[in-house]
């Protein structure tokens, strides 16, 4: 077995307030104490309280992209050759070609130049790939006409924008208005955005630039004008990965800046730092144990939740919950501060579960706490009078929720305008979380019509005789619905629908193997999914996926097999596999024959 | 600021240090513009009835040859002999139109330049202030198989396949008298100095790249050369009436464009509005290409026909004709479809010559190429390869008197990268190719020579 790579979770810091990145939706810069584990008692401190940031909770976009919800037949189909993964084959799995995040781009100015984005809405939103969720898959990135458009206003704005410290920095004691000077500024910062040193090439172009503006400006504005053209230049839009010298069988080794801006890309959603650069540089970037001793690093630092946060929104679909619209007839209490708290809820609690708490899958799925402010409190019902104020703070659940799949953000996402749909429910969690593969309905097939009359409860009208090819796929689906119908659309737990009470009881039957596990209610339901062998290889399915930027294709099979495996072997520590992942041959090394 | 083009040519007298693109693009207005129009053909041509021969070739009299259109303008013409076509191995349909106007060897049989064609290498380079950088068309070659104008690595320009088709893009929303300049010249070489260093960056990266990571790429190159033609724009100038210049409009009857037995009308429509467009100055390069190199197409025109017998290999039509033996009477037929394209092509330089310009006419003003991706196939195991050898170019107008005309020049074997880095010449373009070339987008390959071929310059 691959010995695996033990990421140790941070220490609590003081500061937990937390600031939500206007672009990217995220939570950054929080902690949380939760290291008595998941079942904590109600203990609200004020060192353990976060309040939202004065941007607001909700305003983020990164996600809200137009993912669709699991109905977009994007799984693997069955009968595959991929094991425990629904594997297919696909085209071009070693993309040389990376376009960067906005995120990255923004955070490359803010490092180089001291420059902050204003308006993250100044670039589109990155486009999501509907197979795997994620938005930043290779395949579907690259510069648009809005974007080539934005990023012009953006290198003008940060030409303006960059400080005069920066544009000085490299001229202390000279001739500022020299081109020497011009050539040292594009040496350094073209190694820092375009993580090579610059070629001949790229001096003449630049000095030209530098050149032609100094004609008309003053020396700094002339470096604004090299600043304006750098930003634009391809070299720092995408990452490259051509690797170094000739490959050696058909695989190809990362050059270790390649290595590096891949890691900081994975870790942090960001440009790599002075640190992994250095390390790169130093021949320090190339070994397994040398790549998984920065991968903790990166791991403890604040940066990486920001980013595992943009994981989760992805994975969860969490960027449509402020869109999902319900009927206000019906539910007045479900406002958009309520959808956006509910989005706050699960990010703090992943994020706690992963980086302070044992990290664990089971953990997320199983656990027994949370954390709720005052209007979330009372809109659930759960710790009414003990959570007070805007802040959020762990809260013991009641036995009926367990884990992330009991949190309105999950609830209300797939619970329908009107009423939920165990379909719909069911469909997004075997897709979604399950990576089950089904296939549309069969033509001519109509939804199912809401019916009045001696039926009453959702599982009635969905138990009702159906054409038994129906079945193959409902069978699937259903049960995981069912599961949740204690909880209304809004996320609200419930023990009546429609005058009758409710069976919440079912049958969890893998698609691989045809396993069953029966629970008898919503509580049995999330442990039953938090045991399901098709969760924990799905998740390293979708993180194998997420941190390599492409889908996974037959080619993968050994990779993600011994993924599962040390995955299995370490409880399931979501750390663990992401830095298995990052000093994986599949991280650093690309198939030279694409 | 400037508000007119006038105000800017009143700056450049004082401003030294201006590139030679903007030195040409705000020449003082007695200085002819530069204009260039590449006529490319791909089936090569019967030497024996190309050339004259002793005497009649000293004093070039073209009497009774496939060039004998030519005999109006012909002080103002230089026909190379003896000139080789540098091509790639490989299917030489593919290899020769891929090599022929990007000057470096293919690689294999694909549609894949590796650099530029030379029409759009001068766009790039000298930014000319006119509504459209570069006009490319194609005459009944309705796939646009085996493109010979190659915007960037592997990627064919954009061809446009009807002249009706061309007309509109060039003259409906054109309006004489074009408002003029208004942006300072520095910023707008500034503005050029950074773009460049985009498309450069970008062409250099895609170089290395194959299929979607280089579409990509070559989507965000469109992106940035649609802001070269914007920038353009900013300095459109003012049309000049004297030439004569009128918006045209297109027939009420149009011919099927793809349909090759109207070749010759439809030939001389496209002629017809490069001329207008010339005059107008819509467009200054201007790269027609005529059929494909493997045409095998039957088709009826005044005075030579052919049916689509095949020979053995396969080739029929118009494709059996380049490949006739010398001596046959296939090689007979294949003379007068190659005189069809030369009276194609003097009909052009008769509409140029007509125009007033200067001291002299368009046509003095103007640089007029016909080109080929072959030369003399029968010297080729007797025609059954297309051959390198005597390759078919000829230059029309002297570009302001750049080039003398009115010889025949013995080109000893020379590449016809030669001809192209007259060209390099003639527009004031570095002729050194860049030093990572050949296959990484750029024009040009280091193992050729562009030295101005002797004998062409005046």
């Amino acid at each position: 077995m691959i010995p695996s790579i033990q990421l140790p979770s941070s220490a609590p810091r003081a500061s937990l307030k937390f600031k939500l990145l206007c672009c990217a939706g995220l939570v950054a810069g929080c902690t949380t104490s939760i290291s008595d584990g998941m079942s904590g008692d109600l203990k609200p401190t004020a060192a353990e309280t976060r309040s939202p940031g004065t941007d607001g909770a909700t305003s983020g976009t990164k996600g809200s992209g137009g993912a669709t919800s699991g109905t977009g037949g994007s799984t693997p189909s069955t009968g595959s050759g991929g094991g425990a993964f629904n594997l297919t084959l696909q085209a071009n799995l070693s993309p040389r070609l990376r376009m960067k995040s906005n995120n990255e781009v923004f955070q490359s100015l803010k490092s180089a130049f001291g420059y902050e984005v204003k308006d993250v809405a100044i670039l589109p939103v990155e486009t999501i790939d509907p197979p795997s969720g994620f938005s930043n898959m290779s395949s579907q990135l690259q510069v648009g006409e809005s974007c080539y458009l934005g990023l012009q206003k953006l290198a003008r704005l940060a030409r303006d924008g960059a400080s005069t410290e920066s544009l000085l920095r490299f001229c202390v004691g000279a001739n500022q208005a020299d081109v020497p000077c011009a050539t040292e500024f594009i040496a350094k910062y073209g190694k820092q955005l375009f993580l090579r040193a610059p070629d001949a090439f790229d001096t003449a172009s630049l000095l030209n630039v530098y050149t032609e503006s100094r004609k008309i400006n003053v020396h700094l504005t002339a470096l604004r004008d090299v600043v304006e053209t750098m930003i634009q230049m391809p070299s720092f839009i995408y990452r490259t990965e051509f690797g170094v010298s000739q490959p050696v069988n058909g695989v190809l080794k990362l050059a270790p800046l390649e290595t590096a801006s891949a890691l900081a890309s994975y870790f942090w959603d960001g440009p790599p730092d002075a640190d992994l650069i250095a390390a790169a540089d130093s021949g320090s970037l190339v070994d397994r144990t040398q790549i998984a001793a920065q991968a903790i690093r990166l791991f403890k630092d604040p940066r990486a939740r920001t980013a595992f946060g943009g994981f989760l929104d992805h994975w969860l679909e969490l960027g449509r919950l402020a869109s999902t619209h319900k009927d206000a007839s019906l539910y007045p209490e479900y406002t958009p501060e309520i959808a956006a708290a509910m989005r706050t809820e699960t990010q703090f609690y992943a994020e706690a579960v992963v980086f302070s708490g044992d990290s664990s899958l089971k953990s997320l799925f199983g656990g027994s706490t949370t954390y709720l402010n005052e209007s979330l409190s009372n809109f659930y019902k759960i710790g009414v009078g003990k959570v007070t104020g805007p802040s959020f703070i762990p809260v013991s659940l009641p036995p009926e929720r367990r884990g992330i799949l009991s949190q309105g953000s999950v609830l209300a996402l797939t619970g329908g305008e009107v009423s939920t749909s165990p379909i719909v429910r069911g469909l997004f969690l075997r897709r979604r979380l399950l990576c089950g593969a089904l296939p549309p309905p069969p033509v001519g097939v109509q939804a199912m019509a809401e019916v009045d009359g001696p039926l009453k409860t959702k599982r009635e009208v969905f138990n009702q005789d159906r054409l038994p090819a129906c079945q193959g796929c409902h069978g699937l689906i259903n049960p995981l619905g069912f599961g949740l119908e204690n909880f209304d659309s809004v996320g609200r737990y419930r023990t009546i629908d429609r005058g009758a009470p409710i069976d919440a009881s079912g049958v969890l039957t893998s698609q691989r193997t045809g396993e069953t596990a029966a629970f008898a209610s919503s509580s049995t339901f999330f442990s039953a999914v938090a045991e399901s062998s098709e969760l924990t290889s799905c998740f390293v399915f979708r993180m194998y996926q997420f941190a390599l930027g492409r889908p996974a294709g037959l080619e993968d099979k050994a990779s993600l097999d011994a993924l599962a495996r040390t995955f299995s072997a370490t409880n399931y520590s979501i750390s663990g596999l992401m830095g298995e992942i990052a000093a994986s041959d599949a991280f650093t090394t690309r198939n030279a024959s694409n | 600021m400037f508000n007119s083009r006038r105000d800017m040519l009143r700056l450049l007298a004082a401003a030294p240090f201006l590139a030679p693109a903007f030195r040409e693009v705000l020449a003082a207005p007695t200085d002819p513009i530069k204009r260039l129009v590449i006529f490319f053909l791909h089936t090569g041509m019967a030497s024996e009835y190309w050339f004259p021969a002793g005497a009649a070739k000293a004093a070039m009299d073209l009497t009774g040859t496939t060039m004998e259109s030519l005999t109006p303008f012909k002080s103002k013409v230089s026909v190379m002999q003896d000139l080789t076509v540098t091509m790639g191995m490989g299917d030489g349909h593919q290899t020769a139109p891929n090599a022929a106007l990007a000057a470096q060897l293919s690689e294999g049989n694909a549609v894949q330049a590796r650099g530029v064609s030379i029409d759009q290498h001068i766009v790039n380079k000298l930014m000319f202030p006119t509504p459209r950088r570069n006009v490319t068309m194609a005459l009944c070659n309705p796939g646009g198989t085996q493109p010979v104008f190659f915007k960037a690595k592997g990627s064919p320009a954009n061809l446009i396949h009807s002249p009706y088709e061309a007309i509109n893009e060039l003259f409906a929303s054109f309006v004489p008298g074009a408002p003029s300049a208004t942006t300072p010249v520095n910023d707008l070489l500034l503005q050029k100095s950074m773009l460049d260093a985009l498309t450069g960056d970008l062409t250099r990266m895609s170089g290395k790249l194959v299929g979607s990571d280089r579409g990509k790429l070559d989507a965000h190159l469109s992106l940035v050369r649609s802001s070269e033609l914007a920038l353009g724009d900013g300095m459109k100038p003012s049309v000049e009436a004297s030439l004569g210049c009128s918006k045209l409009e297109n027939p009420a009857a149009p011919l099927d464009p793809n349909d090759i037995n109207a070749l010759i009308p439809l030939g001389r429509t496209y002629m017809d509005l490069t001329a207008m467009g010339l005059i107008c100055d819509v467009s200054r390069v201007y790269g027609l290409e005529v059929t494909q190199s493997n045409p095998n197409m039957s088709f009826t025109w005044p005075g030579v026909g052919v049916d689509n017998t095949p020979v053995p290999d396969g080739a029929q039509g118009l494709h059996r004709l380049a490949h006739a033996s010398a001596g046959t009477e296939d090689r007979v037929l294949f003379s007068k479809v190659t005189k069809t394209y030369c009276e194609l092509y003097a009909y052009l330089l008769a509409k140029l010559d007509a125009v007033k310009d200067g001291a002299g006419t368009l046509l003095d003003n103007s640089v007029v190429m016909m080109a080929n991706a072959y030369g003399d196939n029968a010297q080729r195991h007797e025609g059954k390869d297309h051959s390198w050898e005597n390759a078919q170019y000829v230059i029309a107008g002297s570009g302001g008197g750049f080039y003398k005309g009115g010889r025949i020049i013995d080109c000893g074997g020379r590449s016809h990268t030669q001809v192209l880095g007259s060209l390099l010449e003639y527009f004031g373009i570095d002729r050194s190719p860049a030093a990572s070339a050949p296959g990484d987008g750029e024009f040009g390959d280091p193992g050729y020579s562009y030295e101005t071929l002797p004998g062409l310059k005046a």
